[in-house]
C-alpha cells in the first residue's frame, strides 16, 4: 500500500481571550570556575560539617605515580579497582577467586590524582556501600554475562580478558583458560550487580555468599597494603578489555 | 567587584538564540514579561568545587560559589525560578558522613523553588529521605511514582504552580525505572508508572485546567540511550504541552538546548547541564501577550494514512 505524505500548516484558535506566549528565549551555563568568590552565609553553614568530615577523610592511603582516568571498554582507574578488588576478596573469603568485574557506573570518578591518595577521595571514586559477594557460576551463564558487558561497551574486570565486537564478546578467558561452558566459575561481585543491579539480571537467582566487606573496604585495605610495603600506585591499562570496532 | 566582571563576561559569551527578531519594543512598552529558569541536576553531594588535583573538572562547581551567582542574577532579574532535576545526593563523603542533611539545608538557604528524585536520592531508603526533608523548605515533584502505603506517601506532590505577577508557571517531576536500577531495599514500596503517559497528563491539567503559561518538566529519566530506554528524547517527540523538559541522570553537558517538534508538531526544549554543579544552566523566557495561536502559524505536521 501506498504512503501518502501531506504537510499540513495548522493555525490552532483555541481561544479568545488573551494568553501569554512563550515567544523567545535566551540560553547561557554559568560555568562555576575556579575564581568565583564563596558566598559567606554558604560557607558559614559547610564549616562544621567540613571541619568534623576533614578529620577522618584526609588521611593519606597510598600514593601514585600518575593520574589515572575511567573510560570503556578498559581503563587503569577500572583495572586498580577490580585487580584490589580480586585481591581482597580472596583474603576475605580464604577462597580461590577467578574474576571480579564492575560496571562503569560503579566508577564515580572521572579521575584518581597523581599523588597523595586520601580516604576522601576513596569514598567518592566508590562511595556506596555495596557488599561483595562470592558466587559459583557456570560458564553458560558467564557466557552471557560477557555478552551482557560486551553490550555496554566493556565493563571493567581483573582476573579475566575478553575481546568485543558487534557488541558480542569473544576469545574470553578466565585464568589464562579459554572459557568452558560446562565448568563452573567463582566470581567475586558488588552485591549490587549480584541481585541484578545495572540490569544484570543474570546473576540474580544464583546463590551467593556475602562477604561482610564492602568493594569500599577492599580498596582501602589494598591501598593501606601497598603502602605499607613502600609501593606506589601503579597501574596501566594492559589489554584485557579490547574493543575491535 | 571581580563578581561583577565574570557575570557581564559569561553574558556576552552566552548563546543567543533567535535574537534578531527579539520584540525589543514591546518589551518595553510593558507587554512583555520575563521569566528567568535557573537549574541544575546530578549535583551528587558536591558540596565543594572539584579539587585543585590535576582531574577533569579541577576547580568547577561548589555550592558556595553557586550561591554567589544566584545572588547576582536575583539582583538583576525580578522573575527567577530555581530547579533541581535530581540525584542531588551521593558522591561526596558529605553524603555517606552526614546522609543528605548538608545538601538539602544549603539548597533551602539558596530558596531552590522545586526538585525533582534521582534515583540516588533512594540511596538511604524511603525512611532515609523522609527523615533529611525537614531540612528542605522546597518540594519535591514526581507524578509516575506511586508513593502509596510507603514512608513517603503525601510527601511528594505532583506539580506545583508559581505565579509572577500575571505568568503561571507550572512544574512537574518524572523520575526512572527504579527496578533494576535502585536496590528493591531501598526504594521499597515505590511503584513506577509510564513517565511519558503521565507527564502528558500532567501537562495538559496544567496549561488547560490550571491556565499555565509555561510548562516544566523536570525529568530524571535521562536524555538519551543507546539501548532501547524511555529517554527524554522520547519524551519530547511524544510529549504534548510540555515547553521546557530540565534533564538529568545522563549527566549530559548540552551546549544549548535541544529544540524538538513535539506530538503536536509545537516546539520542545530539552536541556541538561552535566553534572556536580559545574555548571548552572539558565534560560530567560519572554513572554507577549496575544491571542493564543492566532498569531502563531503552526510548525509543518506530517501526516501518513
Ligand atoms: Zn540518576
Amino acid at each position: 500500500m501506498k504512503n501518502i505524505f501531506f504537510f499540513l500548516f495548522l493555525i490552532t484558535v483555541s481561544s479568545c481571550t488573551k494568553h501569554y506566549v512563550a515567544t523567545e528565549y535566551k540560553f547561557k551555563e554559568e560555568r562555576l570556575n575556579p575564581n568565583l568568590p564563596s558566598d559567606e552565609t554558604i560557607v558559614k553553614i559547610i564549616q562544621p560539617y567540613k571541619d568534623s568530615l576533614d578529620k577522618e577523610m584526609n588521611v593519606v592511603l597510598a600514593v601514585s605515580d600518575t593520574i589515572l582516568t575511567k573510560s570503556i571498554p578498559e581503563s587503569d582507574l577500572g583495572n586498580l579497582m577490580c585487580d584490589l578488588v580480586l585481591k581482597k576478596s580472596k583474603d576475605y573469603c580464604n577462597c580461590q577467586v577467578d574474576f571480579t568485574f564492575l560496571n562503569n557506573g560503579g566508577i564515580r570518578l572521572p579521575n584518581f590524582p597523581k599523588g597523595n591518595i586520601t580516604l576522601g577521595k576513596v569514598v567518592e571514586l566508590m562511595p556506596f556501600e555495596n557488599l561483595i559477594d562470592i558466587m559459583t557460576v557456570n560458564g553458560k551463564t558467564l557466557d552471557t554475562l560477557f555478552n551482557y558487558m560486551a553490550a555496554k561497551g566493556g565493563w571493567q574486570i581483573s582476573g579475566a580478558r575478553y575481546k568485543i565486537k558487534n557488541e558480542k564478546a569473544f576469545d574470553v578467558f578466565i585464568q589464562g583458560q579459554a572459557l568452558d561452558l560446562n565448568k563452573n566459575y567463582t566470581i567475586a561481585v558488588s552485591d549490587y550487580l549480584a541481585q541484578g543491579g545495572d540490569n544484570c539480571t543474570m546473576l540474580s537467582y544464583l546463590p551467593k555468599t556475602i562477604l561482610k566487606k564492602s568493594l569500599r573496604d577492599a580498596i582501602i585495605d589494598g591501598l593501606k597494603e601497598m603502602n605499607a610495603k613502600g609501593e606506589h600506585i601503579k597501574s596501566v591499562i594492559d589489554g584485557r578489555v579490547q574493543k575491535l570496532d | 567587584m571581580k563578581r561583577k566582571t565574570f557575570i557581564q563576561k559569561s553574558f556576552t559569551a552566552g548563546a543567543l538564540l533567535a535574537a534578531s527578531s527579539f520584540p525589543y519594543e514591546a518589551f518595553a512598552k510593558g507587554d512583555m514579561r520575563k521569566i528567568t529558569i535557573l537549574h541544575t541536576n546530578d549535583q551528587h553531594s558536591r558540596i565543594e568545587p572539584f579539587p585543585m588535583d590535576g582531574g577533569k573538572f579541577q576547580g568547577l562547581g561548589g555550592f558556595a560559589q553557586r550561591a554567589v551567582l544566584l545572588n547576582e542574577i536575583r539582583k538583576q532579574e525580578k522573575n527567577v525560578l530555581l530547579l533541581d532535576v535530581g540525584d542531588i545526593w551521593q558522591g561526596t563523603p558529605y553524603f555517606n558522613k552526614y546522609g543528605g542533611e548538608l545538601e538539602f539545608k544549603l539548597m533551602s538557604e539558596m530558596k531552590y523553588d522545586a526538585s525533582t528524585i534521582g534515583n540516588h536520592d533512594f540511596d538511604v531508603g524511603l525512611d532515609g529521605f523522609v527523615k533529611q526533608l525537614p531540612h528542605a523548605s522546597f518540594p519535591f515533584l514526581n507524578c509516575n511514582y506511586d508513593f502509596a502505603d510507603t514512608p513517603m506517601e503525601g510527601k511528594i506532590q505532583t506539580h506545583k504552580i508559581f505565579k509572577y505577577d500575571d505568568i503561571k508557571v507550572g512544574v512537574f517531576g518524572i523520575g526512572i525505572e527504579l527496578q533494576g536500577l535502585v536496590p528493591k531495599e531501598s526504594f521499597g514500596g515505590v511503584r513506577y508508572n509510564d513517565p511519558i503517559a503521565n507527564a502528558n497528563k500532567m501537562a495538559k491539567h496544567l496549561k488547560y485546567e490550571q491556565d499555565c503559561d509555561l510548562v516544566i518538566c523536570l525529568s530524571h529519566i535521562g536524555y538519551k540511550y543507546d539501548e532501547k530506554k524511555v529517554s527524554d528524547m522520547d519524551l519530547a517527540y511524544q510529549s504534548k504541552n510540555i515547553d521546557l523538559i530540565l534533564g538529568g541522570h545522563t549527566h549530559t553537558f548540552f551546549t544549548k538546548p535541544e529544540e524538538f517538534a513535539n506530538a503536536d508538531g509545537a516546539k520542545v526544549l530539552v536541556n541538561q547541564v552535566g553534572w556536580a554543579g559545574i555548571y548552572l544552566g539558565r534560560l530567560d523566557f519572554y513572554f507577549e501577550k496575544k491571542r493564543k495561536g492566532i498569531l502563531m502559524p503552526g510548525t509543518p505536521q506530517l501526516i501518513s494514512k
